[in-house]
């Protein structure tokens, strides 16, 4: 069990952490970059040192602000891979990998047989001789992995483990790393810009933003009911904010939001106190979009220019398409539909969804 | 066809300005080369190589030579045995007076070595600082072996202090930081990532520090002395030759030229860099 609760004094804010994970699972920390992930996980590995807090793993507390205990970076049972992976380039990948056995001391066919055999298990078996300067992106993560890995750490950290490959490398290497991690025993944490990684790696997830945490959860949970328009936006879902200022007997309301008025359908939850603060979510790709004014029963119409077509990737079948409505909206269609429909920034558009499509929560 | 007349890329007179700005970089090139190699060509021509092998053979050269590679191989290994760890704090740590400290290391290289040998000698001298202190044990230090190798060495060491520092200055902490998580101690990260990730630049400049030894003269001869077997280096052997006997001179001369030419050339060839 990881327990992380200190604070950090950067340049720009403060960075408050307060987490927690669990072995065999994956904490992923997602935000936008300069938000502190990464020195978040450089205040777990040591390498930089908390202004106050605690941080334990298991039953060894490597920081201490009341007593000043400092664990150095060299006696924590960690296991780093680095966002550029820093294998060290006057080594082998036998060597690299070798690395920090050497440091313990050992030597002799015992690490010949243990590095072998993982190198093995992911896959590099064949490079063992190569210099690290001569490999791929993706061969350089497996090094990287199996150089943290053969310690066997109780706490694995990851910064954006993906994120020097190319699109194609990506997706295999995606998968790969998803299956090793989730058969590790140890507490992981691993830090990304995307949230589609961190949906596809997090078991729970932390949005990190300006330094705190501001909402965690399991993927389902942030995609479901983010807290504030940071992580909505990072989920790529619309995000409002209001009051119920009218209920009508079929069962409708309308909630007053900053940007305009929103129709929820008000079976929905929340309905016991008409007061608070009430929040909704829409999937973008609940929202359709028309050239005239749309006959249908969706009970929520608003009227803008195209501000901003953006192409899904990988390969752009859909398109997210950026409103200046009142409130502003965001919605996502095939890329056929921006054909037939002949869509273009500056476009005037009706945009639609219904009630039941409004999530509201509190 | 377009009838618009395009005009010239290049001016024809910024051509011509180009060519000469390459004529007058090859002149210059060429005058500068012909400063270095004149006086070495003039030193090989003045003697006939059935000559230089002859001279060779004389003791007072043998000894010289012999003098000359032993101190200056030593006083080399001591300034890369005692600096690396002045290097390592200059370029590693932030500390009050480092600017001063490093305002000191550079000295030695702009000051007159006579300066330096006479410091030297009131340091080590019998009545000096440390010199003082060793002669009731019977060490003198000045006119011996060691005295030659403490004036090179001084000369010599920022030399090899710079390049190192440079060399530890270059290095991506990432390659520290991720030793560290893999649990190895500070001095382990020292030797097995920090020294190799820099050989280049420490072989460099030891390379250097060795070049700078060699020709040592003015420190040695106002510290050291001048006598023969004993402080007699080649340089030293060269100024008295010329004295009495230039063909002596000149064939000290050319064989100094081709033992530092020959080493540095070695040096230069050895694939040093960490392979990528």
């Amino acid at each position: 069990m990881l327990r992380a609760h200190c604070t950090k004094q950067l340049g720009r804010f403060t960075l408050d952490v307060d987490l927690t994970a669990g072995h065999g699972s994956t904490l992923v920390l997602v935000g936008e970059s300069g938000a502190g992930k990464s020195t978040i996980l450089n205040l777990l590995a040591g390498l930089v040192h908390p202004d106050r807090g605690r941080i334990e793993l298991d039953d060894a507390t490597y920081f201490d602000g009341q007593t000043g205990l400092v664990v150095p970076p060299h006696r924590r049972s960690i296991g780093y891979v680095f966002q550029d992976y820093a294998l060290f380039p006057h080594l082998s990948v036998f060597e690299n990998v070798a690395f920090g056995l050497r440091a313990q001391g050992e030597s002799g066919p015992r690490l010949r047989a243990r590095i072998e055999e993982l190198l093995v298990q992911l896959g590099i078996a064949e490079l063992a001789t190569h210099r690290p300067g001569r490999l791929s992106g993706g061969q350089q993560q497996r090094v990287a992995l199996a150089r943290a890995l053969i310690l066997q750490p109780r706490l694995l950290l990851l910064d954006e483990p993906l994120s020097a490959l190319d699109a194609q490398t990506r997706q295999t290497v995606r998968a790969e790393l998803r299956k090793t991690l989730s058969a590790l025993p140890c507490v992981t944490v691993l830090v990304t810009h995307s949230p589609f990684e961190a949906l596809v790696f997090g078991d729970r997830i932390a949005v990190i933003e300006h330094g705190r945490v501001v909402q965690t959860g399991a993927g389902a949970e942030l995609l479901q009911r983010p807290r504030s328009r940071y992580v909505a936006t990072l989920m790529g879902l619309n995000f409002f904010r209001g009051r119920i200022a009218y209920r009508d007997p079929s069962g409708l309301a309308e909630v007053r939001t900053d940007g305009g008025t929103v129709r929820i359908a008000h079976e929905t939850e929340g309905r016991e106190s008409d007061d608070g603060e009430i929040l909704i979510a829409v999937d973008p790709s609940e929202i359709t979009l028309h050239l005239t004014p749309p006959t249908g029963t969706a009970r929520n119409v608003f009227s803008g220019s195209i501000v901003q077509l953006v192409p899904e990737p990988p390969f752009g079948e859909l398109v997210r398409v950026v409103l200046d409505t009142h409130p502003p909206l965001v919605a996502e269609i095939t890329a056929n539909s921006v054909q037939t429909l002949a869509l273009a920034e500056g476009v005037t558009v009706y945009a639609s969804f219904k009630a039941t499509a409004a999530r509201a929560y509190r | 066809m377009n009838d618009a007349p395009n005009p010239p890329r290049h001016h024809p007179l910024r051509r011509l300005g180009a060519l000469g700005l390459l004529v007058g970089a090859a002149l210059a090139a060429a005058l500068f080369l012909s400063l270095l190699s004149l006086p070495l060509l003039s030193l090989f021509l003045r003697i006939p190589p059935a000559e230089l092998l002859r001279r060779l053979a004389a003791p007072l050269v043998l000894q010289a030579l012999r003098l000359s590679l032993i101190t200056s191989v030593a006083s080399t290994a001591a300034v890369a045995l005692l600096g690396l760890p002045l290097a390592y704090l200059l370029a590693m740590r932030e500390f009050t007076g480092k600017r001063v400290l490093s305002v000191l290391i550079d000295l030695p290289m702009v000051l007159p070595p006579t300066v330096a040998g006479v410091g030297l000698l009131l340091a080590f001298g019998r009545t000096g600082l440390v010199g003082a202190a060793l002669a009731p044990f019977g060490v003198t230090i000045p006119f011996t072996m060691i005295a030659v190798v403490l004036a090179q060495a001084f000369v010599a060491g920022p030399f090899f202090i710079n390049s190192a520092r440079a060399g530890f200055e270059s290095i991506d902490p990432r390659y520290l930081q991720a030793a560290a998580t893999l649990r190895a101690s500070p001095d382990y990260v020292f030797f097995r990532v920090l020294v190799p990730l820099c050989l280049p630049a420490l072989l460099s400049g030891a390379a250097m520090t060795w070049a700078r030894a060699l020709g040592e003269f003015g420190a040695t001869i106002t510290f050291a002395g001048n006598l023969p077997g004993q402080t007699q280096t080649m340089p030293l052997a060269v100024y008295v030759a010329l004295q009495t006997d230039l063909e002596a001179a000149v064939a000290l001369s050319v064989i100094l030229v081709i033992v530092a030419f020959t080493l540095l050339l070695i040096l230069r060839t050895l694939p040093l860099r960490p392979r990528r």
